[in-house]
């Protein structure tokens, strides 16, 4: 019973804590905020104007305008939505499987010292191979399907997981590893509970960097071939001379790579809150 | 139940990369731990302290010889034994209670029981406030307390402690030692505490055993005739302590070294 009291009373004051903390982070914040607001107002600013006045024409560079513009015609007659959602759908689900199969790689060669021996010159190879290179020969495979798109985002995101992950798999504290031996755990009982919290961190780094690179694969797996998403509208755009399109795409593309790096972050805030963050 | 210890004509080689000759860690090591007794193992660095904690925890073998356990030869990781080393060794993203839990996952207890014993030990190592803590939130007295309480709730029949309070401050050191001994007392166990503080050694066991430089053999065991091994702190005010202490240093040859 008073176990549970114990619980319950730290549940309560971790809320408390967590509350004070994100009030106090908000009143810090609020200055950072104003200040890049404030930027973000002179930067839009001499774009609306800057070009105009330079005499740059709006084919070269379209102004802010321009682009709002084209945005409501490109939603209006272009179905912007559908290559929105293609692109977002490609990204997401190239992004889920390539991390899941460059964890799940990472962990199987962590485990095996021999199988990492055998097979890591073959990973160094494929890692150096350009990935974005393969989208043609995917297309002469799957033709203009999504699997094309989807291969390509798979694998530029497999390999920086794969590393951060048998990497970190390599550096997990020996001492640990012996405690848990010491205590008579059996192999998976080490590998669940220490090794692979152990590799938490270097794991949520490596989705990180996967993140940003997602929306690489499935914008080139578009540029190369099929009749949709944002990468296509980029080619598209580029063959009528419509910059303020390309400039809408490429808009776009970030916002749906900053949408999966924020929800890496967010989900790393979750999991790794053990980890004292340094304060500046 | 309370079991003794034993070294019996151990040496342990470890081959070298790129060489011949295998690296020699300690030779012909034999001494006996008893039943309920706290044997502090001093020596030079390099005296194969770690091999000898190795050894006892069963996660290496001896190249010759055995090592006992109540009679018994090690061959394996035991149930017998608990371990602690400088480091605490808490796993950073479990509470205090879950860490001191860690040991029992691997036996067949209910989940309720482990709580319940792990918050026992919490309680003896006066942590239970701290009990819903990460090891972060905790300074390093309050962790190595905490690898303390992880150690004694698989009721191990011998404890190793490996040089446990050299990370410490001169102080924190203090309390700490003075609260380890209170806890070992109260419970009774086999102890076998490595350590470079020649001091600690003395104030903290029955018995000294001194290891010579690489590769370890025995040099001396010293038995320390002094009441109140549970008071580190009150042995430490006894003139008698401090002629053990300089024995030790002589036996060491630190002056000589320094020179």
């Amino acid at each position: 019973m008073s176990v549970n009291v114990l619980d319950a009373d730290a549940a309560s004051g971790r809320t408390r804590r967590r509350l004070a903390a994100a009030n106090a982070s908000l009143a810090q914040m609020a200055p950072d905020i104003a200040l890049t607001l404030a930027i973000a107002v002179v930067v839009l600013g001499a774009w609306q104007f800057g070009p105009p006045l330079l005499g740059v024409p709006r084919y070269i560079i379209p102004t802010f305008g321009d682009c709002l513009a084209e945005f409501g015609r490109m939603v209006a007659q272009e179905s912007l939505g559908r290559h929105f959602l293609a692109t977002l759908w490609v990204s997401v689900v190239g992004f889920a499987l390539g991390s899941a199969f460059g964890a799940a790689f990472g962990y199987a060669l962590g485990l095996s010292a021999v199988w990492e021996r055998a097979i890591s010159p073959y990973l160094l190879t494929l890692q150096i191979a350009p990935k974005v290179a393969f989208a043609p020969l995917f297309i002469m495979w799957f033709g203009y399907t999504a699997w094309p798109k989807l291969l390509v985002t798979l694998l530029i995101v497999f390999f920086p997981i794969l590393v951060n992950v048998l990497q970190s798999m390599k550096t997990v504290d020996r001492d640990l590893v012996n405690l848990a031996r010491a205590y008579n755990m059996s192999r998976a009982a080490i590998f669940w509970k220490i090794e692979f919290p152990s590799s938490m961190p270097a794991l949520m780094a490596g989705l990180r960097i996967g993140a940003t690179l997602a929306v690489i694969g499935v914008t080139v797996g578009e540029f190369v071939g099929g009749n949709v998403g944002l990468g296509f509208l980029i080619t598209y755009g580029e063959g009528q001379a419509n910059t303020a399109m390309v400039f809408n795409a490429i808009i776009l593309l970030t916002v749906i790579g900053i949408a999966l790096y924020v929800a890496v972050a967010a989900i790393e805030k979750r999991l790794l809150h053990y980890i004292p963050r340094a304060t500046h | 139940m309370v079991l003794a210890l034993d070294f019996i004509g151990v040496t342990k080689r470890f081959p070298v990369a790129g060489k011949r000759e295998p690296f020699t860690a300690v030779e012909k090591l034999s001494f006996h731990v008893g039943a309920g007794e706290i044997v502090a193992v001093v020596g030079p660095s390099g005296c194969g302290k770690s091999t000898i904690l190795n050894m006892v925890a069963g996660l290496d073998g001896p190249t010759e010889g055995e090592v006992r356990i109540g009679g018994e030869r090690v061959t394996g990781p035991t149930r017998h034994v608990g371990f602690m080393l400088q480091k605490d060794l808490l796993l950073p993203w479990r509470t205090i209670v879950a860490n001191v839990e860690f040991g029992l996952e691997s036996r067949a207890i209910a989940r309720a029981e482990r709580r319940e014993r792990a918050m026992r030990e919490l309680e003896r190592c006066r942590l239970a406030d701290f009990a819903h803590h990460y090891p972060h939130q905790l300074s390093g007295g309050m962790r190595q307390r905490a690898a303390l309480a992880r150690t004694l709730a698989v009721e191990p029949d011998i404890v190793l402690l490996d040089e446990p309070f050299s990370a410490l401050d001169a102080q924190t050191k203090m309390i700490l030692q003075e609260s380890f001994a209170t806890t070992i007392a109260e419970t009774g166990i086999t102890t076998v505490l490595i350590t470079h503080d020649l001091s600690e050694a003395v104030l903290m066991s029955d018995r000294v055993v001194v290891l010579s430089e690489r590769p370890g053999r025995l040099v001396e065991e010293l038995p320390i005739d002094l009441p109140g091994r549970g008071d580190p702190m009150g042995r430490g005010r006894m003139p008698r302590a401090h002629d053990y202490i300089d024995h030790l240093f002589n036996t060491l040859h630190l002056a000589e070294r320094a020179a």
